[in-house]
């Protein structure tokens, strides 16, 4: 189906409709079967013990914090250069889940902290460039309330999405920038994952399942944003029949 | 506890964590989509619908 097509609400609705069950199905199973191999199978880390289970989790979370900014991004370009109609829908849909994700990054890496570092939190770049994130997250679900006409906040949100964009490489390579407590990528680099296999299969299968668990959020989401705009229409458009 | 060692607080509260994000989403979406369905019907009780639809508004 071209993109296109889906800038009928209607269709994009019924897409929806017939898709998300499959999707919410697949997650669940992708994440449960990611968790019993993180739990159950992968050995414990010979240095971080039993803790490096929290990895687990909050890798993919710190992946997905990231991967849900990207995708507000190119939905801001949608909506300020394509004018998708589903554009600052997507964006609009996807901020909260983006800042949950976020904030389950920063939780689970302080309870990690703490036990390996002594530490809850340490102001380094890359616990900080997070932290930044998050803040650009509940800032951008701001302006999104802040302003009432959707088409006017969905550009200002655009346009303020897209300068946030620089804090993404920032956070990738902030600990190859500066010298952090946090350590250095062992997963996405140039050289390949440092990761024993045993560790590596569980991490990436549990991150397919979450991103699938995101997926299938943001769909919702964003099939209750175009619910919503179609009752404000109706209110709209009954409150000017009514002044008539 | 289920041989997590000494640090077994800290990957239980990790993972309960995790845990409580994830219903809160899964909730927040569910309930959304309740509440604006809700309206939807009750509008079109009223007689309120779309013009494509056939209605007044």
């Amino acid at each position: 189906m071209p993109l296109i097509d889906l800038a009928n609400p209607t269709r994009f609705l019924s897409l929806v409709d017939r898709a998300l069950p499959w999707l919410a199905g697949l997650a669940g199973l992708v994440l449960a079967i990611g968790l019993y191999l993180s739990i159950a199978v992968a050995p414990d880390d010979y240095q971080q013990g039993a803790t490096v289970k929290i990895m687990f989790i909050h890798v993919p979370s710190a992946w997905l914090s990231m991967l849900c900014y990207m995708l507000m991004a190119v939905s801001a370009l949608g909506t300020l250069v394509w004018r998708h109609p589903l554009a600052d829908v997507s964006a609009k849909a996807a901020a909260p889940i983006g800042a949950a994700f976020t904030f389950m990054c920063l939780a689970t890496g302080s309870l990690w902290g703490k036990p390996m570092w002594g530490t809850w939190w340490q102001w380094d770049a890359r616990l900080t460039s997070v932290l930044v994130l998050f803040i650009m997250y509940l800032g951008l679900i701001a302006l999104w309330r802040t302003i009432e006409d959707p088409a006017r906040a969905g550009r200002a949100v655009a346009i303020l999405t897209l300068v946030g964009v620089v804090n993404i490489p920032i956070i990738k390579f902030s600990v190859d920038w500066w010298s952090t407590l946090h350590q250095p990528a062992a997963v996405i680099r140039l050289d390949g994952p440092t990761i024993h296999p045993s560790m590596l299969w569980p991490l990436l299968i549990t991150a397919l399942g979450f991103t699938l668990v995101f997926f299938a959020l943001h769909l919702g989401a964003m099939r209750n944003e175009v619910l919503r705009r179609r009752v404000r229409t109706m209110r709209l458009l009954e409150a000017a029949d009514g002044a008539e | 506890m289920f041989g997590l060692g000494t640090h077994w607080e800290f990957i239980a509260g990790a993972y309960a964590v995790s845990g409580a994000v994830l219903i809160a989403l899964v909730a927040w979406v569910l309930s959304d989509l309740h509440v604006q369905r809700r309206i939807l019907r009750d509008m079109d009780a009223r007689g309120i619908r779309r013009r494509s639809d056939g209605g007044s508004a």
